[in-house]
């Protein structure tokens, strides 16, 4: 895969057992992160919320998560990740309306989704897996979810930012 | 030709998911088929389809009685080989009642 194609993160982008009170606090920090390392605008921001609002991003596996995400205002692909101290409630991606305790939040950015159904799937694939997520929800430091992610979204991620 | 349409709320990642996972069903099945994209507000009113699958679910009905699918578990990874023979099943009931010129 070419590296436009891929995904940026780095430990940077990584937060573990991030202190927030509601989704919006959690998107907002994360995604400061990421605005801090040039790969979105500050539009991207406001955004992505205004979209979960919208369009929520919570998925009711074993253990919850939410990947809230956008296409627009995005420099480069790429992947943030949140482990959080207390579960913060995001609204299901069914349109039930539930309301779900989310432990783990992936929030990124897709530059172009034609040329990256691969990584897509991959990225959907693993976070189907409980036992993936288990660990990366006892992950200590930012550098064991990096190497996690590495093996599970094989040749898809890219680490130079 | 088969004309599904893939409506999601605005996201990628369900469009793309949904939509790669549908085509590839119906190339295996060998049905000719046309995917387009839409977003969930624009369902209700959708027309020249046969069918639409939604990624959240929705009460919203079509004017034109088009069936609507909910495929969340291609999302979710559960339940998904059901969805896609049920899918399937339908499909082939559709384009049955297409040649039979009942449309």
């Amino acid at each position: 895969m070419s590296v436009s194609s891929k995904m940026c993160t780095h430990e940077d982008l990584v937060l573990i057992k991030l202190d927030a009170s509601d989704r919006r606090q959690v998107i907002g920090e994360m995604a400061e992160r990421v605005l801090s390392k040039g790969l979105i605008t500050r539009e991207f921001i406001d955004d992505v919320i205004e979209r979960e609002q919208e369009y929520p991003t919570g998925l009711e596996f074993e253990i919850p998560i939410a990947i809230p995400h956008i296409g627009v205002g995005c420099n480069r692909s790429f992947l943030s990740l949140a482990t959080l101290k207390t579960p913060v409630d995001f609204e299901s991606m069914d349109g039930s309306e539930k309301i779900l305790p989310v432990e783990i939040v992936v929030l990124f950015g897709i530059t172009n989704q034609d040329d990256q159904v691969d990584l897509l799937k991959k990225f959907i694939f693993a976070f189907q897996e409980v036992e993936n997520l288990k660990k990366i929800r006892a992950a200590g430091e930012p550098a064991e979810i990096i190497a996690m992610l590495d093996v599970l979204l094989d040749d898809c991620l890219d680490f130079t930012v | 030709m088969f004309r599904l349409t893939v409506a999601c709320g605005g996201g990628i990642v369900t469009t793309t998911l949904v939509t790669d996972q549908l085509k590839d069903a119906l190339k295996k099945a060998k049905i000719q088929h046309r995917v387009t994209p839409a977003k969930i507000t624009q369902i209700a009113n959708i027309q020249d389809q046969d069918m639409i699958v939604v990624t959240g679910k929705t009460t919203v009905k079509n004017v034109n009685n088009i069936p609507i699918m909910i495929g969340i578990s291609l999302i979710m990874g559960v339940g998904d080989t059901q969805f896609i023979e049920e899918f399937l099943k339908r499909v082939k009931e559709i384009e049955e009642a297409k040649t039979h010129g009942s449309n």
